[in-house]
C-alpha cells in the first residue's frame, strides 16, 4: 500500500512538472508573435503621421503573418488536446489523390526565407492524402530543421518513390546538431522537447513531432526519424500511394 | 548620434526594435545571436544594448554576464527583453547585472522611455527620478514605478 502511494507522488510529480514546462513553453511561443503585433498597433496608432506608407504597409504586414503564426499555434494546440493515438478518427482528414510535389511547393512557397538553403530534389508521383494536412506534416519538419540547425546550412527536401512500394517519401534532411541516440525514440512523444525545457533557448510547444505524426498516421502514412548526434537528422514523411481502406490505418 | 544595438534571434522582433527606436533617431546595430554580439560590442561599445534572453547558443544572461566582466552598468546600459515571466529568469536577470528588464510583449512608448532614461542619466536608472522631457512622448510614470514594483515584491 505504502509503495502504491509513493509511486502515485511520483508520477503526480511528474505529470505536475510536465504541465508547467508545457505552461512555460507555450506561453513563451505565444508571446513571441504578440510581440510585433503588439509593437507595431501600438507604433501605427501613436507616430502614424511619423510613418511613411511604405513603412506603415510593412508594419501591418507583419502583424497579419503574426497573426496566422498565431492561429497555426492555437490551431495546433486544439489537435493535441483532441487527438490521442487512439482517436484519430476525430480529426478531419480529407485525402484526395495530389502529387507528392504538391506538397513539397506549397511548402517551399511558404518559407521563402530558406530559399537560399532549401534543395529539393527526387521523384515524383501521386499519392492520396489531405493536401492541408501533408503540408503541414513537411513545414514542421523543415521548420525543425532550421531550428535545430546552424543558420546558412543546407536542407535537403529529398522526395522518393520505391517501385512497387505502396508509399512515396518526402525525407527533410538537416546538418544541425542532431538527437542524442537514447532521445531518438521520445521525440515524437507529446510535450517531449530534446533540450532542457526550464532553459528554452530553442522555442517549441514539444507538439509538432507529436501532431506531425499523428496527422501523417491517421492518412495512413507515418514519420520516422534517423540522427546522428552532432551530425544531423532525416525525417521522413512516408505517403500512401493509392487510397486507404477503411480501418487499415494506423 | 546614440547608438543602439539590439540583439534578439527573433527577424521580427529585430525588426521591430529598429522601426520604434529608429523613429526616435537613434542609430541602430543588429546581432542575431549571443557569439555576435558580444563581437560587435568588442569591435565598438554602443550606448546601450537590448538584449533578448532566450536565444539558441548563447542565452542573453551569458551575454550579460560576459559584458559586465568589462562594461560597467554606466558605461553601457544593458535592457533585458525576455517572453519568460518566471521568478528565476527574472531573478538571474537582475543578479547578472541588467540595468532594466522588460517583458514581451513590451510597450514600445515604455523601452523608448527607459532608454532615455538609461542614456541621458550618467547614474543609471533612478526609479524615482522623472523620465527626462520625452521626445514627442510623455513618459509613463505609472508603468515605470510597476516594473519597479515588480523587483521589490521579489
Amino acid at each position: 500500500m505504502s509503495v502504491l502511494t509513493v509511486r502515485d507522488m511520483t508520477r503526480e510529480r511528474r505529470i505536475e512538472r510536465m504541465k508547467s514546462d508545457f505552461i512555460a513553453t507555450v506561453s513563451h511561443e505565444l508571446k513571441t508573435p504578440i510581440t510585433p503585433i503588439k509593437g507595431y498597433s501600438q507604433l501605427l496608432l501613436t507616430r502614424w503621421d511619423r510613418l511613411d506608407q511604405e513603412k506603415r504597409e510593412r508594419m501591418l504586414q507583419t502583424m497579419l503573418e503574426r497573426s496566422e503564426h498565431l492561429s497555426r499555434l492555437v490551431e495546433d494546440l486544439l489537435i493535441a488536446s483532441k487527438v490521442s493515438e487512439l482517436e484519430t478518427t476525430k480529426l478531419d482528414i480529407r485525402s484526395t489523390e495530389i502529387q507528392l510535389s504538391d506538397i513539397v511547393n506549397d511548402v517551399t512557397a511558404a518559407s521563402p526565407e530558406l530559399a537560399d538553403r532549401l534543395t529539393v530534389n527526387g521523384a515524383d508521383t501521386q499519392v492520396f492524402c489531405d493536401r492541408q494536412r501533408a503540408v503541414q506534416c513537411l513545414s514542421n519538419l523543415v521548420n525543425n530543421a532550421k531550428k535545430y540547425s546552424e543558420p546558412g546550412t543546407e536542407i535537403l527536401i529529398r522526395s522518393e518513390v520505391p517501385e512497387d512500394g505502396e508509399f512515396a517519401t518526402i525525407a527533410v534532411i538537416d546538418q544541425g546538431r542532431g538527437i542524442p541516440a537514447e532521445e531518438v525514440d521520445r521525440v515524437f512523444e507529446q510535450f517531449y522537447r530534446v533540450e532542457d525545457p526550464m532553459t528554452m533557448t530553442t522555442g517549441g510547444t514539444g507538439l509538432g513531432l507529436y501532431i506531425s505524426r499523428t496527422l501523417a498516421r491517421a492518412m495512413g502514412g507515418d514519420i520516422s526519424v534517423e540522427s546522428v548526434f552532432g551530425e544531423g537528422s532525416t525525417f521522413e514523411l512516408s505517403l500512401p500511394r493509392t487510397q486507404v481502406s477503411e480501418g487499415e490505418t494506423a | 548620434m546614440t547608438k543602439i544595438l539590439i540583439v534578439d534571434d527573433e527577424p521580427t522582433v529585430r525588426a521591430l526594435l529598429r522601426d520604434v527606436l529608429e523613429i526616435e533617431g537613434y542609430d541602430i546595430a543588429e546581432a542575431s545571436d549571443g557569439e555576435s554580439a558580444i563581437a560587435a560590442v568588442a569591435d565598438e561599445v554602443p550606448d546601450l544594448l537590448v538584449l533578448d534572453v532566450m536565444m539558441p547558443g548563447m542565452s542573453g544572461i551569458d551575454v550579460l554576464m560576459q559584458l559586465r566582466e568589462q562594461h560597467s552598468n554606466n558605461q553601457l546600459p544593458i535592457i533585458l527583453l525576455t517572453a519568460a515571466s518566471d521568478d528565476d529568469t527574472t531573478w538571474r536577470g537582475w543578479s547578472s547585472g541588467a540595468s532594466i528588464y522588460l517583458q514581451k510583449p513590451f510597450d514600445p512608448s515604455h523601452l523608448l522611455d527607459w532608454v532615455e532614461r538609461l542614456i541621458s542619466g550618467p547614474s543609471g536608472p533612478s526609479p524615482a527620478g522623472p523620465a527626462g522631457d520625452g521626445a514627442g512622448s510623455g513618459p509613463d510614470d505609472e508603468g515605470l514605478l510597476s516594473e519597479f514594483g515588480g523587483l521589490s515584491n521579489e
